[in-house]
């Protein structure tokens, strides 16, 4: 039963703007997508609640599975159905942060766990299946979830045949019924991976990985050349074309994330490059906008180790273990970009006040082809940081160790024991893992986490 | 007079309303301010003026229109039921367009709202009862807007988020409902 100030309350999670959203509570529970593809055990991938209050005797716990319906959905990215760009003039009313839209990177179905009534026990509500997915929008393959403010935005790296183009396609926000492509007019687009947005200003960019028969069975050396992209490109939302695309370095390949600034006045962000075929390094690009036209500098670069102890077939040919940049995460103070070194197997802290000098001023070293460093309190880590979430206050970044199930097999053959691993960080700078804080997924492999509230890489706003 | 009265009061609950709802202009002029507090203070007037004054112009043909009462009662049940139907289902009766921060976006914002949600309608629907009413809801609503954009300016940032917590699109349908409602009685009653 609803009370009266229920009926006249908004979303309290909901925050105009980042400097708000910081002031957000604690999170007390946060949900993690645990995957059991590539690890030889036939059971469906679930999502994990995961109690993360320090005052409570669950810390540090699994306290509930969720099931998926079927084996080899692999999980992989998942966002919410609405977030604070509900707040944003042209937004649809009365929504709430209260759905999980959990895709499958292989299978490309769509679960929608509804978190209202038990927050510890999501409750599967509905099921896109892949042919509705297709029928709708022709892609497949679903990675990104963005809650935007006129539905929910989900990008797909191909086609049905497992080539491009990828793209992205809507879910409406109220029946969470596919509405199609996105793209009207998408030029020479043709490899996709993430995306995200200003939404003020109306400038989507996304980035590029490569098409499903491309990656689905592993890397492959050869194909480095030409088959993964090194472009990002920006769009008008208004008109859903794109208007340029910028070279990250004809050299680079595989760009994936991308983190615009939070503070909607600065038409700009970051997005990582995970290897160079020049040297194996990875680096961290800067775009933005200046002299009426898009542009990016290479504002890090993070060179490869030499070594030729303990590699993997794939990287005994190099002699060096690479960076493998595969994640990055902003705070929402635009301050601290945090960068994961998925090779090497570092978790790195980065002062981006000035975006174009960022300088280091964090680094904690866990699992890794090179540092293979356990946990503080001697758990041993296999795998190395990856996904990387930070809380909205910017104090606490959670962080897990699967890149993806048949890369994972390449590159830490030894096998990936799914973990997640809390890092205490300092707000003048610094980085500390939490001793008390190490959660074990056994056999399943761990991969996007979402904090109950919302998090620095789910909520977009409007006001600066 | 009793009819008068009560739809005075009801035109400045309403001003007030119209100008707290950060929907309805000073969210956008908190993001102008960023840039240039005079272009912020212009965009108050220019957001409260576009979504009031056209109700103000078709009043005044309506003012010597015989057959107003029925007009008035057509105008309540259209008012009701839209109240009813946006009160239950949030999605309908909304504006997405373009937001953009520019002044094409901002008009178009600031007329096609007024008109979609029927503040328009309720505000023509007050100045048949008093004549006064459209002019008192615009000066609240300027005033209230200006105030919040000083509040949130001046004083607390965290007022923002307060008052973004709170559902205006329900406070506002049942309003509507209510004050037609009142209106309607106290002139069968006078």
């Amino acid at each position: 039963m609803k009370s009266i100030t229920d009926i006249f309350k908004g979303d309290p999670t909901f925050y105009p703007s980042p400097k708000m959203a910081m002031k957000a509570p604690p999170e007390d529970i946060i949900y993690v997508v645990g995957l059991y593809v590539g690890t030889g055990i036939q059971k469906p991938d679930f999502i994990a609640v995961v109690d993360v209050n320090p005052e409570s005797p669950n810390y540090s716990k699994i306290i509930n599975k969720v099931e998926a319906l079927y084996v080899g959905d692999e999980f992989h990215h998942f966002g919410w159905n609405s977030c604070s760009s509900a707040l944003c003039p042209n937004a649809k009313p009365n929504l709430q942060r209260r759905y999980l839209i959990v895709p499958g990177l292989r299978s490309s179905r769509v679960y929608i766990y509804d978190t209202k009534q038990d927050p510890t026990n999501p409750r599967l509500v509905k099921v896109i299946e892949p042919k509705e997915v297709i029928e709708s929008s022709g892609y497949t393959r679903l990675h990104t979830v963005h809650c935007g403010p006129d539905g929910i935005y989900i990008s797909a790296l191909g086609n049905s045949e497992g080539e491009g183009p990828g793209g992205i396609f809507i879910l409406d926000h109220y029946s969470f019924e596919p509405l199609g492509r996105w793209e009207i007019d998408r030029g020479d687009q043709y490899y996709a991976y993430d995306f995200w947005w200003n939404l003020p200003n109306e400038i989507m960019v996304t980035s590029e990985w490569a098409v499903p028969n491309t990656i689905e069975n592993g890397l492959k050396l050869e194909h480095l050349k030409d088959r993964y992209g090194n472009k990002i490109h920006f769009w008008d939302m208004r008109k859903r074309k794109k208007i340029a695309s910028v070279e990250l370095g004809s050299e680079n390949r595989m760009v994936l994330e991308l983190r615009p600034l939070h503070d909607p006045t600065k038409l700009m962000g970051f997005v990582n490059v995970v290897v160079s075929l020049k040297d194996l390094s990875s680096s961290i690009w800067l775009w933005f906008y200046e002299d009426g036209k898009f542009q990016a500098e290479k504002v890090i670069e993070i060179p490869a180790e030499p070594t030729e102890g303990q590699l993997p077939e794939i990287l005994k040919p190099f002699k060096a273990v690479p960076p493998l940049v595969t994640d990055i995460d902003l705070s929402l103070d635009d301050k601290f970009l945090y960068v994961s070194l998925w090779g090497i197997g570092e978790l790195r802290q980065y002062n981006v006040s000035d975006p174009f000098r960022p300088r280091l001023t964090g680094v904690v070293k866990l699992g890794g082809i090179l540092h293979r460093a356990n946990h503080p309190a001697g758990h041993k880590l296999t795998g190395a940081p990856q996904m990387i979430e930070i809380s909205r206050d910017g104090r606490r970044i959670y962080v897990t160790n699967s890149l993806y199930s048949s890369w994972d097999n390449q590159f830490y053959p030894e096998g990936i024991k799914g973990w997640v691993v809390k890092v205490n960080a300092n707000p003048e700078g610094g980085l500390e893992v939490d001793k008390k804080f190490f959660v074990d997924f056994g056999d399943a492999r761990a991969h996007q986490v979402r904090l109950r509230g919302g998090d620095a890489s789910s909520d977009s706003y409007c006001y600066p | 007079m009793l009819v008068q009265t009560l739809t005075a009061i009801l035109s400045i609950i309403f001003g007030i309303l119209l100008g707290v709802d950060p929907s309805k202009g000073s969210l956008f002029s908190y993001y102008i301010s960023t840039r240039s507090p005079v272009l912020a203070v212009f965009n108050i007037i220019n957001f409260t003026t576009i979504s009031i004054i056209p109700a103000l112009i078709v009043s005044t043909f309506l003012i010597s229109y015989d057959g107003k009462l029925l007009l008035t009662l057509i105008m309540g049940i259209i008012i009701a039921i839209h109240s009813i139907l946006k009160y239950f289902f949030g999605r309908l009766f909304h504006y997405s367009g373009s937001l953009k921060v520019e002044l094409t976006n901002i008009v178009k914002w600031s007329s096609l709202n007024p008109l979609i949600s029927m503040d328009y309608f309720l505000l023509i629907f007050y100045e048949i009862f008093w004549n006064y009413s459209i002019i008192t809801v615009y000066f609240i609503s300027l005033l209230t807007k200006s105030i919040m954009l000083l509040i949130y300016k001046k004083y607390s940032i965290n007022a923002i988020k307060v008052i973004c917590s709170v559902n205006y699109d329900r406070i506002l349908s049942i309003y509507s409902l209510f004050s037609i409602i009142l209106s309607i009685a106290s002139f069968i009653w006078a």
